[in-house]
């Protein structure tokens, strides 16, 4: 059938046509678009009762891989107690930093931080000083107490969707926390 | 023997056209012969015509003729390897086409497949096929699970819901999948990007094993899997089937329905029509449930088509959708947790307390494969068969990860992997008329693919456009076989990622490699074939491969590419010898591959830091490697119903550069099924149980530092079945019940990614319910 057949050809060489002729926009490609990166960790620590605030920062502005991140060592006196707020921000664009402190206080049943390491124990004492909704602690402010001279490391780790009301979650043993781990960050702290 | 000599008449036989009317014995005796069951072709069933000592083999579409019959009663005689024989009387005075249905030889449904001409066979290589009651006990299962069924092909698995195919050690971009004839063209580098094909569009599924690029290109490496629908209808009327299967764990539903025929209207049109809807909830260890291990799938595939005389066309549309929930205790963060999770042995709670839900939450996937094939074949009497096709097809795949608590910005429910690839793909294909006892083919293909990427940093957009041609030529001699192949192909690629100052970077790269291939195969008799096969294949290297640098979520690792990787070519000898009898059929296949560039994930120091912690790191590095093994089958009928069929693997991988075993290889696996046919009785007929048992053992060859915990122990699973067929009046009803992992055994497999948090699927009951109309 003739007629069949160029119909049919026909239909293919339009197919043909209008597929191969369609750019896909591949040559425009986006950017890197990481909605969840957080680049910047700011520990403050307060001492008690006084304005004097010693800053720490851990940052990595390019993300995983590129440069490695840059640390601050965290220098503290001994025998005081500071109150320590921990604030997270994404900076990948300078132009519109964004504070994902803020998101972790809007959802604050399902975030919590904990810390480990050497120091944690033997150079200093902490202790949660915040609660969510459901008067879990958060670990956003804390009390820190330094009790030892030395030197040892910090491990500060914020879970997300954990289980708060598992065994010694709540005293901040992560054992049982279960969840994600968002944040999972290193110090070196020196109490002198 | 006369069977396989007719071979060689396969191109004539179709044109053989009636003589001269005044000749008294001018008659022609033509027709079909066809699977009484599935109603497909029976191509080179040996037709025999007693008293007019003549004989002949059906084409690919079961079609014969057979002219010079005089004008009387005669005996005709079809045999067909796997049917019963078959004996009828023809009186050539009524000048029709007839229809001859042959019977499968019921007890021997093995799994070990029948001489038949279809294309693959043309490569002479080792080949196997899912087809007819045993691809019928296999629906509901992924495509990955049903091919594992094939003694060699073992899966990747990411949890219970994703599946790929590994043929002899190697998966992902060395295995090359076709759907209907055309290449499947997605993200398939991922080991956790399943196969998007749905199975139930099949009635054969063939996985040829061994170096397969000579005729299909880049990447069959190990071997092809051929997912192939049965050809249109060729009689006027219409015909179809439904399947429901229900499965326990998960609380898996199925429905399946297809629907083709053939009219007088419009030419003689073909069509068909197929859909499939599926729906699982979580899945069950056998100590607990994990949480969002649900799934959900919608298929479609339509084809309409004209089979003339001398010419066929045929349009094919499929689109596969899938959503698929991630386990929830998998998406784990850095190598700590990791760690973790590996000393618990269990999930942690809230990863296992969700119950038999249905709700597919973050993380998961989302895929969306879309395929249009356009096929015209044209038969040019006394030269040979030009094809050609065109198809189009577009693979979208989305990755969604938990999300990191409130938020308002909508550009935060976007998935964070959006993977777009648009494949074009156009291949002319020539089948001379057989010269002598030459047969051979020549082809020539093209293909234009674009990538869009959108998310977090992983791989660039590309455009690549590939070519490529091949010539392919056997020789049939009476008890010898030999044939030979050649092909080219090229591949051009440029890259475009857009860096942080917003400048665009681009790379060309430019593979191109000559494969070749030559086999030989010895048929002493119509019971024995033993052959050889050499073939170069090779692979140019993935996107993955050459670009990704970032965090992949699910392995816990960092995972960094090297642009500067060349083709992966592989040198492939395989031994494949075959015994076919009424009781006994064995086959083994040898084989030893040596791959030039080999490559994979090598760890480096030290580990990448950061905002997560550390996460172990890994670099794409090329080595040379040899993977050496052994497959084999066999189906014993120890008694008139009662049969034996045992198949088993052995795969040895070995990094030639390190000195040291591969990783992540298959262990060595066998497996037994003592089948019970039953009598009929009442309504109930072909009647069978079917005990199994599967026996993995422990991987114990690999290189140490390589992973993070050691493989699992081996494991031992025992699996039932049971089968019917109703007859319900007119209506024949087929019902299988089957028990996977019947004694609920704890086990966790080697090639699993989720081996390092839970456990495999305990039991599993499934019921299956065949109605064709």
């Amino acid at each position: 059938m003739n007629s069949l057949m160029n119909k049919f050809s026909a239909l293919l060489l339009a197919t043909l046509l209008l597929a191969t002729a369609c750019n896909r926009g591949e040559e425009d490609p986006d950017g890197d678009n990481d909605g969840e990166v957080i680049t910047t960790i700011v520990l403050k620590f307060t001492e008690a009762g006084t304005n004097n605030t010693l800053e720490f920062t851990w940052e990595d502005l390019d993300g995983p891989g590129g440069n490695a991140p840059v640390i601050d060592p965290i220098v503290l006196a001994n025998n005081k107690t500071y109150n320590l707020s921990i604030e997270l921000f994404d900076k990948t664009d300078p132009n519109d930093i964004e504070d994902i402190t803020e998101e972790i206080e809007g959802e604050d049943d399902e975030h919590q931080f904990f810390f480990q390491g050497k120091a944690v124990g033997n150079l200093i004492r902490i202790q949660y000083a915040d609660e969510d909704g459901d008067g879990n602690p958060v670990g956003l402010k804390n009390t820190v107490t330094t009790i030892s001279t030395g030197s040892g490391t910090f491990i500060i780790t914020l879970r997300h969707e954990l289980n708060k009301n598992a065994a010694g979650v709540k005293d901040g043993n992560i054992a049982n926390a279960g969840g994600d781990t968002d944040v999972e960050a290193t110090f070196q702290l020196t109490v002198q | 023997m006369k069977f396989y000599l007719f071979t060689a008449l396969f191109f004539l036989t179709g044109f053989i056209h009636a003589q001269d009317a005044s000749d008294p014995c001018n008659k022609v005796i033509r027709g079909y012969v066809l699977d009484a069951e599935t109603k497909e072709a029976l191509p080179l069933a040996g037709i025999w015509i007693n008293g007019l000592e003549k004989g002949t083999t059906s084409d690919e579409k079961g079609y014969f003729e057979i002219s010079g019959a005089c004008q009387r009663l005669y005996d005709v005689d079809i045999h067909y390897m796997g049917y019963e024989e078959f004996s009828i009387k023809i009186n050539t005075s009524e000048n029709k086409t007839h229809q001859f249905y042959l019977l499968p030889d019921s007890k021997q449904l093995s799994e070990i497949s029948v001489e038949a001409a279809k294309e693959y066979r043309e490569t002479m290589q080792a080949v196997q096929s899912i087809k007819g009651k045993a691809l019928d006990m296999s629906r509901g299962k992924s495509l990955g699970e049903t091919l594992s069924m094939i003694s060699g092909v073992s899966t990747l698995n990411t949890g219970a819901t994703i599946s790929k195919p590994v043929i002899h050690g190697l998966h992902s971009n060395r295995v090359l999948m076709l759907n209907n004839g055309v290449r499947m063209e997605g993200q398939q580098w991922g080991s956790d990007h399943g196969p998007e094909i749905d199975p139930f569009l099949a009635t054969e599924l063939t996985v040829v094993k061994g170096a397969s690029s000579v005729r299909y290109g880049s990447d069959a490496i190990a071997g092809v899997i051929l997912v192939a629908p049965s050809a249109l209808p060729d009689e006027i009327g219409q015909d179809g089937e439904i399947n429901l299967v229900g499965a326990s764990n998960g609380g898996m539903g199925t429905v399946s329905g297809i629907f083709q025929g053939k009219t007088k209207a419009l030419g003689g049109l073909g069509y068909r029509v197929q859909g499939t809807g599926k729906r699982a909830g979580n899945i069950r260890t056998p100590d607990y449930f994990m949480n969002n291990t649900g799934m959900r799938e919608l298929n479609f595939s339509t084809a309409i088509g004209w089979q003339k005389k001398k010419y066929d066309l045929e349009a094919f549309y499929s689109r596969f959708s899938s959503d698929i929930g991630i386990f929830r205790g998998a998406h784990i963060g850095n190598l700590t947790d990791l760690r973790l999770a590996m000393q618990r042995g269990i999930p942690y709670e809230n990863a296992i307390d969700g119950g038999l839900s249905y709700r597919i939450e973050r993380p998961r996937q989302e895929i969306v494969h879309d395929l249009l094939k356009l096929k015209a074949q044209y038969r040019l009497q006394g030269v040979g068969e030009l094809s050609a096709v065109y198809a189009q097809q577009t693979n979208s795949r989305q990755e969604y990860d938990t999300r990191r608590g409130y938020t308002t910005d909508p550009s935060r429910l976007d998935p964070e992997l959006d993977f777009s690839l648009y494949t074009t793909t156009a291949d002319l294909e020539f089948s001379h008329v057989p010269i002598g006892r030459l047969q051979g083919k020549a082809g020539i293909s093209g293909m234009h693919q674009a990538n869009v990427f959108r998310g977090r940093r992983l791989i660039p957009n590309f455009r690549s456009y590939s070519g490529g041609m091949f010539l392919i030529e056997k020789l049939i001699l009476d008890q010898w076989e030999f044939e030979t192949g050649l092909r080219y192909d090229y591949k051009w690629m440029r890259t475009f990622e857009r860096e942080r100052d917003g400048a665009i970077s681009s790379e060309t790269l430019i593979f191109d490699n000559y494969t070749a291939s030559a086999s030989v195969a010895f048929l002493p008799n119509s019971k024995w074939k033993i052959g050889t096969h050499i073939g170069k294949a090779w692979r140019a290297p993935n996107i993955s491969e050459l670009f990704s640098f970032g965090v992949h979520h699910g392995a816990a690792s960092f995972e960094i590419g090297d642009v500067s990787l060349q083709s992966e070519v592989a040198y492939n000898a395989l031994v494949n010898a075959r015994y076919l009898n009424k009781n006994f059929q064995a086959e083994l296949t040898l084989y030893r591959n040596y791959i030039q560039n080999f490559i994979y994930l090598k760890p480096v120091f030290p580990e990448i830091l950061t905002v997560r912690g550390a996460f172990p790191t890994f670099q794409y590095t090329q080595v040379d490697a040899v993977f050496r093994g052994m497959d084999g089958d066999i189906f014993w009928r120890l008694h008139p119903k009662t049969s034996l069929i045992s198949k088993f693997s052995i795969v040895r991988a070995w990094n030639l550069i390190a000195e040291d075993f591969l990783v992540f290889i298959p262990p060595d696996r066998t497996e037994h099924s003592l089948r019970f046919d039953l009598p009929a009785w009442k309504s109930l007929t072909d009647n069978f149980i079917q005990v199994g048992a599967l026996l993995v053992a422990e991987q114990k060859r690999v290189p140490p530092e390589s992973d993070y915990t050691d493989p699992p122990a081996a494991y031992q699973l025992f699996n039932l079945a049971i089968g019917s067929d109703i007859r319900l009046g007119e209506q024949k009803i087929s019902v299988g019940l089957e028990v996977n992992n019947a004694l609920n055994t704890r086990y966790r497999d080697y090639l699993n990614r989720f081996r390092y948090y839970a456990d495999e699927m305990g039991r599993n009951v499934m019921i299956r319910v065949k109605i064709p109309f």
